[in-house]
């Protein structure tokens, strides 16, 4: 049966007709998130089409971070299509058909975690740590390949072993070359494998809380809530401050601080825990171009191989910076990742507090239209039936990686701002009176 | 943040100069006819309650100081564990709390919380919680655990005003109000954070002394209660209530000797004693201890005899002379012999050491009582400094109250001399102290600007009076006193001033401090702050078991409790002293010796507080000392004397005994400690060179094979060390 089900994949998949003349992987394996980027030249055998198969095997899906295709720096829509011996096809759907004999070029990007593992899981202190990747040495698809390269750029030129079939396989310091190989055969698979020395901070974050709260005032708040791990190597018997102080002796594969990019209009950052204030964060300057200012948040504790720590910030933004309207129409339009660099989330939730009275709105993450997502209604300040609470639950691996934005169009009018000052009026008319009434008439 | 405390120092300052003329306008409302209490005008009624509005805000703002320089945090180790069981109350409920057993403290003993606290703080402070909540206000219980004392001590003015006005006139209640709100005796315990039993047992005690003294002052059933109920919310929140418990038999006593008794006297006392010892019955933790134990027994007694002197005085104005002495003969015998059966029945128990401590100072000091710096006897320096110019004007309130000598001066006065002995017997108790001193700086203040400038007497303002007044004024002020009236003020307002400044100043610079985080100046001028405490108490809750047990001194049980969420074994509820004798024998004995203990009691961590590497000398190192005479107390092969040196001293260099090089408190302290070098104060750096003790260290070679270590904070304050296990069999 499995014989005859192989045939039939490849049955399948030939009949489509493309030929990827030329495939250049680029591994970069120089970080605790694994990026890979594929520039592929195809050339279409048949008549003309404007779908392209790739292909991802099965166990590598639940790690992927983000996928996305490229064609002339436009990025262009993927969908999966079929799960077939243990891997996932997916198709990508090109803006125009290309013709018998034409060729296109596809740039298909990739980014994985959890696919760099500690070896030796352990070390103390003073060691570095060594990862191993396992991949595939050919690039993955359904078509034939004509010729193709893999460069993996390491995160040093400490290598203690790497595969070395098929040849050639050359290592000039951090960089390894595989290949070329020329005539790759449709769904071909020989392991990669690299052992070297990575000291880059395998930062993970467990649970990732994220609360926007839109004030119609003119105020957005944001408040982010993480769980964060070092996924790297744990770190073995004792920690000794005397040894982390001193230079050179250090522990290499540990840190202390998270660099994100926060907007450059964020004001009153603050960076807490659940015993209080953290005083050890820095904010640095904006940077005009791309609109963001660095923050560093540094941790009370460096965090070691398997240490953990808990921790929220937050500012405020000028609500003209998110919020666009037209008429009793807003359009919220934030990002939708945590703005924490090299940082794999696990599971992200995301929460947006709208205004007291705020119909179920329509909500989009880069674009797409989302539906399943809670709404809950939430009490706080001068709220008579709750303010609506859109609640977005994102296990697939949220990461900065994705630059989507979370766009939100809610109805929300002039004169809807009005209660809550009526209510103050009419509270503190009670009160007064209540006072004269009984200073006059009773009194 | 910055733009805030600016604007809170420039509100400050503007209150303080406004408080000071103020004061100096505080004439106005003094000289109102004195025996006409409450008839004030419209303008000044406005006038006081505007006062009092302001120095409610003056109370409140002079407490924030913390919050500005530091934040919103729990101070210091009780009220972390209060802060714990606010929480544990507002979530669990009132019922559930009085059940909690604790088991993140005392192990493997626990602790059963709800019948051994003072529930009072908590609940108040999460009925607030519970009612913002409720109004939609969505304060999170840290911060209203944080604002409780500076609100409380607002409202502790406004009783404190209330109270002056019932024993004196409006002119000293306003004048003790303004005392009250920023004497330093009282802010140092009620400061943003200092979230303690004291910070609202003050208000509750003036209070209930207000609600007392109007009940003698009107002789009413429904102040009398009033005045139990108070007394119920004291019992609730501080064992100081044994202080009230005492002090009105007394009181009650003493007007019965100085021919003062009266009808009112009677009802306000037998009323408030049934209902009182009713209230005390219903707290768990005092329960019948409010009967058996002596230290209430006083209350009794003068209850029977305030009974007994009522019935007598009924009798003898009924009967005839001869009748009557027969009848006292009778009535003589029948008590001799009730109370000889009540004795022989009654099990009475004797006091408990701090109370057995306070009457008798010179007695012996239970180890563990003595070794807490604020159970030290008072120094005058100490009344100086939270009392100043206080301690000078109130013996002058005194003797205006002993020329008035109606029953509320009487009491004030009998306030007065008990709490200035308990006082300077416990550094603590300057807090009971400090309301009675404004009270009567309050009257002594208003009672001298009072004599010497009633604008009654306009004409004596004046130098040269118009002619054809009275020349009666001028005869009664002989012009000595003339000119010696413009000195009064003179006087006057410069120790009003000085008293501003210096309380303020005081209650900035020393009492504000959270002392879980540690702010010095670097030599280049800038601000340091060593969060180490938390630094350590966060990697223990986020980096070990959750059940994992740690060992330190007791000193920072209830810090870990709260910050770490982590088991410890003994706390500041220092209740069993056993327990934390066999601690201390632990940290003083050798390592394999140490190591046995902790094994017998499943400990998993060690934490130990080192200030060697930056000079904090409230450490380990220096608490040692008290450990090692904690655990001698019970147990006798612990001798104090083994741990000095060779000239007897106490020290950690070379001349170090061995005992005390030996012990693990010094090698976990000192260990590695020797690849360190520090600078010494004047000269280069050394390798081992303690700041605290400003010694090179005796021992620094040595290696911990029972423990490891686990964590170090930044600045080497907190060292914790993992008890390694002993591996498997086989």
């Amino acid at each position: 049966m499995r014989s005859l089900g192989l045939v039939v994949c490849c049955l399948a998949t030939a009949a489509s007709g493309w030929l990827n003349s030329n495939v250049e992987r680029k591994l970069d394996l120089s970080n605790a998130i694994v990026r890979s980027t594929t520039t592929v030249t195809a050339f279409n055998n048949e008549e003309a089409t404007d779908e392209y198969l790739f292909v991802v095997p099965e166990s590598n899906v639940t790690r992927i971070a983000k996928l996305s295709v490229k064609v002339d720096k436009q990025e262009i829509p993927i969908t999966e299509t079929s799960r077939k011996g243990g891997n996932v096809y997916y198709t990508a759907k090109l803006k125009t058909k290309i013709a018998n004999k034409a060729s296109v070029t596809l740039k298909l990007r990739r980014s994985m975690v959890n696919s760099l593992r500690p070896f030796p899981p352990v070390v103390k202190q003073g060691e570095s740590q060594f990862v191993d990747y396992n991949d595939n040495v050919y690039f993955l698809s359904p078509y034939a390949t004509g010729k193709q390269t893999t460069t993996a750029k390491l995160a040093s030129g400490t290598v203690e072993s790497y595969s070395k079939v098929p040849p050639p396989v050359i290592q000039r310091g951090d960089t390894i070359v595989f290949g070329e190989y020329k005539e790759v055969e449709p769904m071909k698979q020989g392991p990669l494998r690299v052992h070297f020395m990575n000291n880059k901070p395998f930062m993970k974050a467990v649970t990732l809380r994220r609360v926007i709260e839109v004030s119609m005032w003119g105020n957005l708040a944001v408040e982010e809530w993480y769980a964060i791990e070092n996924h790297g190597a744990k770190l073995k018997g004792t920690f000794s401050r005397l040894d982390y102080k001193r230079p050179g002796h250090s522990a290499p594969s540990s840190f202390t601080s998270l660099h994100a990019h926060l907007p450059q209009a964020a004001t009153d950052i603050y960076f807490r825990d659940d015993i209080g204030n953290i005083s050890t964060s820095t904010v640095g300057h904006a940077d005009r171009s791309s609109k963001t200012r660095e923050v560093i948040f540094t941790q009370r504790f460096p965090l070691f191989g398997g240490w953990k720590t808990r921790f929220y910030f937050g500012y405020n933004l000028p609500l003209e910076h998110a919020l666009t309207h037209n008429g009793a129409e807003n359009k919220l339009t934030v990002p939708f990742a945590s703005p924490v660099k090299d940082l794999w989330v696990d599971d992200m939730v995301v929460e947006v507090i709208l205004p007291e009275g705020v119909p179920v709105p329509e909500v989009k993450v880069g674009g797409k239209v989302i539906t399943d997502f809670d709404v809950e209604y939430r009490s706080t300040y001068l709220d008579y039936s709750g303010r609506t609470v859109i609640v977005l639950k994102d296990s697939t691996l949220a990461s900065p990686e994705r630059s989507e934005e979370l766009q939100v169009t809610f109805k929300f009018g002039t004169k809807d701002l009005l209660w809550e000052p009526i209510y103050l009026m009419v509270a503190f008319m009670t009160l007064f009176s209540s006072i004269i009434f009984f200073s006059r008439v009773l009194g | 943040l910055c733009f805030f405390r600016c604007l809170l120092m420039i509100m400050i300052d503007i209150l303080h100069q406004g408080m000071v003329e103020m004061e100096g306008r505080f004439e106005g409302p003094a000289d109102l006819p004195r025996n006409e209490r409450g008839v004030l005008s419209r303008g000044q009624q406005v006038t006081v309650y505007l006062v009092l509005i302001l120095l409610y805000f003056l109370a409140f703002s002079v407490r924030l100081f913390s919050v500005v320089r530091y934040e919103s945090v729990i101070h210091e180790f009780d009220p972390q564990f209060n802060f714990r069981s606010t929480k544990q109350l507002s979530n669990t409920g009132m019922t559930d709390f009085m059940n909690w057993f604790d088991t993140l403290a005392w192990y493997p003993l626990g602790r059963w919380v709800g019948h051994t606290v003072y529930p009072g703080l908590m609940a108040t402070a999460s009925v607030i919680h519970y009612a913002l909540n409720l109004l939609s206000i969505h304060a999170d219980i840290r911060n209203v655990c944080v604002f409780f004392a500076p609100v409380f001590a607002g409202n502790t003015v406004i009783v404190t005003y209330l109270l002056t006005k019932e024993s004196f006139d409006t002119g000293a209640a306003i004048c003790a109000a303004a005392f009250m709100a920023i004497v330093p005796g009282y802010a140092s315990r009620s400061v943003a954070g200092s979230y303690d039993n004291e910070a609202i047992a003050i208000f509750a005690l003036v209070n209930t002394f207000y609600c007392f003294v109007k009940a003698v002052n009107l002789g009413s059933l429904r102040w009398a209660a009033i005045s139990s109920l108070a007394y119920g919310f004291m019992i609730s929140t501080w064992g100081g209530y044994i202080y009230i418990t005492n002090l009105l038999p007394v009181y009650v006593y003493g007007m019965i000797l100085l021919g003062r008794y009266s009808h009112r006297l009677y009802v306000s006392y037998s009323i408030f004693h049934v209902l009182g010892t009713l209230m005390a019955l219903q707290l768990p933790f005092i329960g019948f201890r409010t009967i058996f134990s002596a230290t209430h027994g006083l209350g009794h007694i003068v209850f029977l005899l305030l009974q007994l002197y009522g019935v007598v005085g009924f009798l003898k104005s009924h009967l005839s002379s001869t009748h009557f002495t027969a009848m006292l003969k009778g009535l003589s015998f029948a008590l001799a012999g009730a109370v000889l059966c009540l004795l022989v029945l009654a099990n009475i128990r004797g006091g408990d050491g701090r109370f057995a401590f306070l009457l008798n100072p010179g007695g012996n000091k239970i180890a563990i009582v003595a070794s807490v710096s604020e159970h030290q006897a008072a120094t005058w320096a100490n009344f100086w400094y939270d009392l100043t110019v206080l301690a000078f004007i109130a013996p002058l309130g005194m003797w205006y109250c002993m020329a008035q000598w109606t029953d509320a001066a009487i009491f004030i006065i009998l306030y007065y001399a008990t709490a200035l002995y308990f006082s300077s017997v416990m550094i603590r108790l300057i807090l009971i102290l400090s309301p009675v001193m404004c009270i009567l700086g309050g009257i002594a203040m208003s009672r001298t600007l009072h004599k010497y400038f009633i604008p009654g007497n306009q004409e004596f303002e004046q130098p040269k009076p118009p002619a054809g007044r009275e020349k009666k004024p001028a005869e009664r002020w002989p012009p000595i006193e003339q000119k010696l009236k413009y000195l009064v003020l003179l006087l006057m307002t410069v120790s009003l001033v000085f008293f501003t400044v210096h309380s303020r100043w005081v209650i900035s610079e020393v009492y504000s401090s959270p002392s879980i985080i540690i702010r010095t100046q670097a030599p280049t001028g800038e601000q340091v702050f060593y969060d180490d405490y938390r630094e350590a108490y966060y990697w223990l809750r986020q980096n070990t078991a959750s059940d994992a047990r740690i060992m330190s001194w007791w000193d920072y049980g209830y810090q870990m409790a709260t910050m770490a969420n982590r088991t410890t074994l003994v706390d500041n509820n220092t209740w069993n002293n056993t327990h934390i004798a066999t601690v201390g024998k632990c940290l003083a004995s050798d390592e394999e010796e140490c190591y046995r203990t902790m094994r017998k009691l499943d400990v998993d961590y060690v934490l130990v507080i080192f200030g060697g590497v930056i000079g904090y000398s409230s450490d380990d190192i220096g608490k040692f000392l008290w450990m090692i005479k904690i655990a001698g107390s019970v147990y006798p092969e612990i001798k104090e004397s083994d741990y000095y040196g060779n000239h007897g001293r106490y020290t950690v260099d070379s001349s170090a005994s061995p005992k005390m090089l030996n012990s693990m408190m010094y090698k976990m302290c000192y260990h590695r400690f020797g690849e360190v070098s520090t600078n010494s104060t004047n000269g280069p750096s050394e390798f081992g060179y303690d700041r605290v003790r400003r010694v090179v260290i005796g021992r620094k070679n040595f290696s911990l094979t029972r423990v490891e270590e686990a964590f170090t904070s930044s600045n080497w304050m907190v060292r914790l060390y993992r008890v390694v296990k002993e591996p498997n069999r086989g």
